[in-house]
């Protein structure tokens, strides 16, 4: 349950994501990218799906705006490119979403969101089966909506967000991201209305150990949030003591 | 990028592809360039692309670009950042370098629709035309938890009052109207007591909306004067929840049961304030101290998405003993305890209230309908003369709402409203059946995104006067600018004589208010500026000396005697202007509001011999609201300050006593706190901390003497707690 009702609190949550981006150093990169123009269809489908899982990971691994934003935008064009496959839009969405944590402009994170929403609604058309992972994505979306406006939103958004994590869960209860959602939605939950780091940690630890059994091979299989998740896990030990 | 590097990499090592990518690399073209939008501020990070492709790259922090391409020909370059229209331009690529600058135009921000505002200040989840949330009501220093009490503090509505009602524009407390998900509550408040408010019979946590109409109000309403109190209760709850409350007043425990679709929810609470006594010395002496108790159940069932049912049902009895200043003159045809200043008033009263609704949404229609039934009983004593009230009340209304297209939606409707009042004192007996019918239709039309009309025309007929009448209406709102607005409202409102004269047999016409109110709404960043003004003229009054030969009597309970005079002749006016600013944004944890509100009004009606200010009118009324939230100790604190001038009072003769003016200022804290799944919340509030001797007014007796009205306790202090246990399952635990 979240009750995410006080401004203050929730101001907080423009963190939530950045914690989880600041990842290792990468070597430097330029901003250019090049993608071979390819003739045969299997080959084009193999060289997108490098494509996207370059790009995936050069957004996971980013350490400032430039670089966020660089595989944002390279995740944006592969999206329009290749909007029949459903992983494409779901990493458009997922990128802008984290993005719209990291802006301070209500508004523009607003714009983010409302383009993250026409990727996700492209990747729920475009999937074939009821895919948990979509639905661990819309609860995101719904978290990131609820961010913006938390006194306004948290009823409407906090719905949808429960919503689609019980859907997910019921899809697939060994996705560690719903429990890395949850746990973030209790983290940031005031005290008060039984959140807090106390709470919030099991939820963590649930997904710690459902994280470590996750292959980040297949691009299919979305994989992130192990890294942020952990950072949390330190993050609430600390808070504890 | 990393991809780039690697194609690099490769190069040097495989003659074959070296071939290859070095003809590729030949052949690129490097496009570059800065982006900027209109003030000519560069634009970092935004994507450029070549239309089609994925090739492209992001602006730099300063507004930069530069990649190859391999691609040649007629291409589109597109470049797109969030919060602009996205750009498109045709370029030639060639070999060699390209340097294409482009310019970005901001997006024309999200259009704010514009939205009626005129006469209504709205406390709900909605931040088009929210301006309170129900919670603040509750949460108001002053206000009590009392709904009513919380209504007082905006613009329009007079601060204090020594009777039991809203006071709103110059209208008494019959003007204005309790409205509850669409239907009339004929008893919204406590069982009156002379002289004392009467708190409402509702909680504030019931409702999920609030609208307060001081004027200019729906077609869909009628049968009132000067305002209406909408309220509107909540959908599904969201979990299931146990309560327990506990204050200096009473206790009470309410549970709610949620399933997928549907909750009950069972309150049931007693109510006894000898606790409450002992921290605070009334002003009156008490015979049975007042006790009370009561039962309600509420049933919602959202069986789809568009259908939506809810069942509210609510029981409640209470008794008291009070004495309290006699009202009765030693001429009047009764008179109990002649001559004596104090007399006892006992009161036993109950009350009870069903109101269920059911909404069924089509592609484009939407449909409601609703029925209410209220029955109340009060036995009084007046000293040693015994007496009764009993009325009831049923209301069915089924409407429609059309949405004909985006900015076209046509409401149409009708209700039929059967209501009965007795009442009898010692061997007389009165009362008297209405059965009103009524028949409404409103457009809303928005032809720009910036300009919203609301026409509408009310019909009603009552059985009773056996009269009709039509009511047009009419709002509008302006957008003058993202932030702000200007409404306009008017229209003619009708309503029934005083239930004083239909008791004793006379039958005038309906009376009438036209409304003409003006206001201009600024809401930017949880800062709120609204200022409104308003003239009223009061028509076709029930007035009861034309020859000026009544003897002014205030008496709220006076009998009307048979053979008077009685017609529609009397009138008034009001008019005056409001402010309202509330500020949540300013200093973080703070949220303050201040309401002004300075009125000018006259009536000649009932048995006043000459047009005068009426005597629950205060010229200025202020209210000064101050929340704060202490956050590492989980503790709001709040304050108010009210302000009312003096109130005109009038004796036998007619002659003008004003009463001095009134200040109150209140504190009240709340702590929250969560023990395991258990939420609960301490609180404690005292009213009137400096303990002024507040006068609210003075009561005449017909040989001229007088006595102060005081309220029923100067400071106030009291204490209580709400423990909250949600629902929770194993693996939360």
């Amino acid at each position: 349950m979240i009750q995410l009702n006080t401004n203050q609190s929730m101001k907080n949550l423009t963190f939530l994501f950045i914690a989880g981006s600041i990842l290792l150093a990468g070597p430097g990169r330029t901003q250019e990218i090049k993608i071979d123009t390819i003739n045969s269809p299997t080959n084009d489908t193999q060289q997108f799906k490098e494509d996207l899982k370059a790009s995936v990971d050069d957004f996971e691994a980013g350490k400032n705006m430039n670089e966020w934003f660089t595989a944002a935008n390279r995740l944006g064009l592969i999206a329009n490119k290749y909007s029949a496959d459903w992983a494409a839009n779901y990493y458009a969405c997922y990128s802008l979403t984290v993005l719209s944590y990291i802006e301070k402009d209500g508004k523009k994170r607003d714009g983010y969101l409302d383009q993250a929403e026409v990727f996700l609604n492209k990747a729920f058309s475009e999937s074939k089966t009821d895919n948990d992972e979509l639905f661990v994505l819309k609860a995101m979306y719904a978290n990131a909506r609820l961010a913006v406006q938390p006194a306004l939103r948290y009823k409407k958004y906090g719905d949808i967000f429960n919503e689609n994590i019980d859907k997910a869960k019921s899809l697939q209860p060994n996705n560690p991201r719903i429990y890395y959602l949850k746990g973030n939605s209790v983290y940031y939950t005031p005290k008060m209305f039984g959140g807090g780091a106390k709470n919030a940690l099991p939820e963590f630890e649930k997904a710690g150990s459902l994280f470590k059994t996750e292959s980040k091979d297949d691009i299919y299989k979305p994989y992130w949030g192990d890294t942020q998740n952990e950072q949390m896990i330190s993050k609430c030990k600390a808070e504890i003591k | 990028m990393a991809r780039f590097n690697y194609t690099l990499n490769i190069i040097g090592l495989t003659c074959i592809i070296c071939v290859a990518f070095t003809g590729n690399i030949l052949s690129q073209t490097r496009i570059s360039g800065i982006l900027k939008d209109t003030k000519n501020i560069p634009l970092p990070f935004a994507s450029i692309s070549i239309e089609n492709t994925i090739e492209g790259t992001t602006t730099d922090s300063l507004g930069h670009f530069s990649f190859r391409t391999r691609e040649v020909g007629k291409h589109v370059l597109v470049a797109s950042y969030i919060g602009y229209d996205t750009k498109k331009d045709t370029i030639f690529i060639t070999k060699g370098n390209i340097v294409h600058n482009l310019t970005l135009h901001e997006k024309q921000l999200a259009i704010r629709e514009v939205v009626v505002t005129a006469g209504a200040f709205e406390a709900n989840d909605d931040p088009k035309v929210a301006i309170l949330k129900p919670l603040d009501i509750y949460t108001n220093a002053g206000s009590g938890g009392d709904i009513a009490g919380a209504i007082r503090t905006l613009p329009g509505a007079q601060a204090q009052t020594d009777q039991t009602g809203l006071f709103v524009r110059g209208g008494d407390a019959s003007e204005s109207n309790f409205i509850i998900d669409g239907m009339v509550v004929q008893n919204p408040f406590s069982s009156n007591v002379p002289g004392v408010s009467q708190r409402s019979r509702f909680m504030p946590f019931q409702f999920k909306g609030i609208s307060f109409s001081s004027g200019g109000y729906s077609v869909r309403y009628g049968q009132a004067l000067s305002s209406i109190l909408e309220l509107n209760t909540m959908d599904l709850p969201e979990k299931t929840t146990l309560n327990l409350s506990a204050g200096v007043t009473g206790i009470a425990l309410s549970g709610i049961e949620r399933w997928k679709k549907s909750s009950v929810e069972i309150t049931g609470h007693y109510d006894n304030i000898s606790p409450f006594l002992k921290l605070a010395t009334p002003n009156f002496q008490f015979f049975e101290i007042p006790t009370g108790g009561g039962m309600s159940a509420n049933y919602v069932l959202a069986a789809t998405n568009r259908d939506l049912l809810k069942i509210f049902l609510k029981y409640d009895v209470s008794s008291s003993g009070i004495y309290v200043p006699n009202p009765y003159s030693s001429d009047s045809i009764h008179f109990p305890n002649p001559g004596d200043s104090i007399i006892g008033f006992g009161l036993k009263n109950s009350n009870l209230y069903f109101n269920s609704s059911y909404r069924h949404t089509f592609d484009n229609l939407i449909l409601r309908t609703s029925v209410s039934a209220s029955n109340n009983r009060d036995n009084i004593n007046w000293g040693p003369v015994g007496g009764s009230n009993y009325d009831w009340r049923i209301q069915w209304r089924g409407e429609t709402l059309l949405n004909i297209t985006d900015r076209l939606n046509l409401l149409a409707g009708s209700e039929l409203q059967r209501y009965q009042f007795n009442q009898s004192f010692s061997t007389f007996n009165s009362g008297f059946n209405e059965f009103l019918a009524a028949g409404y239709t409103e457009l809303e039309w928005k032809p720009f995104h910036w300009l919203a009309f609301k026409p509408g025309l009310r019909f009603e007929h009552s059985n009773l006067l056996n009269k009709n009448n039509l009511g047009p209406r009419l709002a509008m709102a302006i957008g003058t600018g993202n932030d702000s607005q200007v409404s306009l409202a008017g229209g003619l409102f009708y309503e029934n004589p005083d239930k004083k004269y239909l008791f004793s047999g006379y039958m005038p016409g309906f009376q009438n208010a036209v409304h003409y109110i003006a206001n201009y709404q600024w809401i930017k960043n949880d800062r709120t500026f609204r200022i409104e003004t308003y003239y009223k003229s009061y028509n076709q009054l029930v007035f009861e000396n034309p020859g000026n030969s009544v003897k002014y009597d205030a008496n709220l309970y006076r009998f009307i005697p048979p053979g008077e005079n009685i017609t529609n002749t009397g009138s008034g006016y009001a008019g005056g202007l409001e402010i309202f600013w509330r500020d949540k944004a300013t200093i973080p944890n703070l949220d303050y509001w201040i309401s002004y509100s300075y009125i000018d009004t006259r009536r000649l009606y009932q048995n006043f011999p000459r047009s005068v200010t009426p005597g629950f009118v205060a010229n200025n009324n202020l209210n000064v609201l101050v929340k704060y939230f202490i956050e590492p100790l989980q503790v709001n604190v709040g304050a108010s300050y009210v302000y009312a001038s003096g109130r005109p009072f009038y004796n036998p003769d007619f002659q003008l006593r004003k009463a001095p003016d009134y200040h109150d200022l209140s504190f009240n804290m709340s702590y929250l706190t969560t023990l395991g799944k258990v939420f609960a919340v301490a609180y404690m509030g005292i009213d009137n901390v400096l303990n002024l001797k507040n006068i609210y007014g003075y009561q005449f007796s017909p040989d001229g003497t007088s006595h102060n009205i005081v309220p029923a306790l100067y400071r106030t202090v009291y204490v209580g707690f709400t423990i909250s246990l949600s629902q929770f399952t194993k693996d939360e635990l």
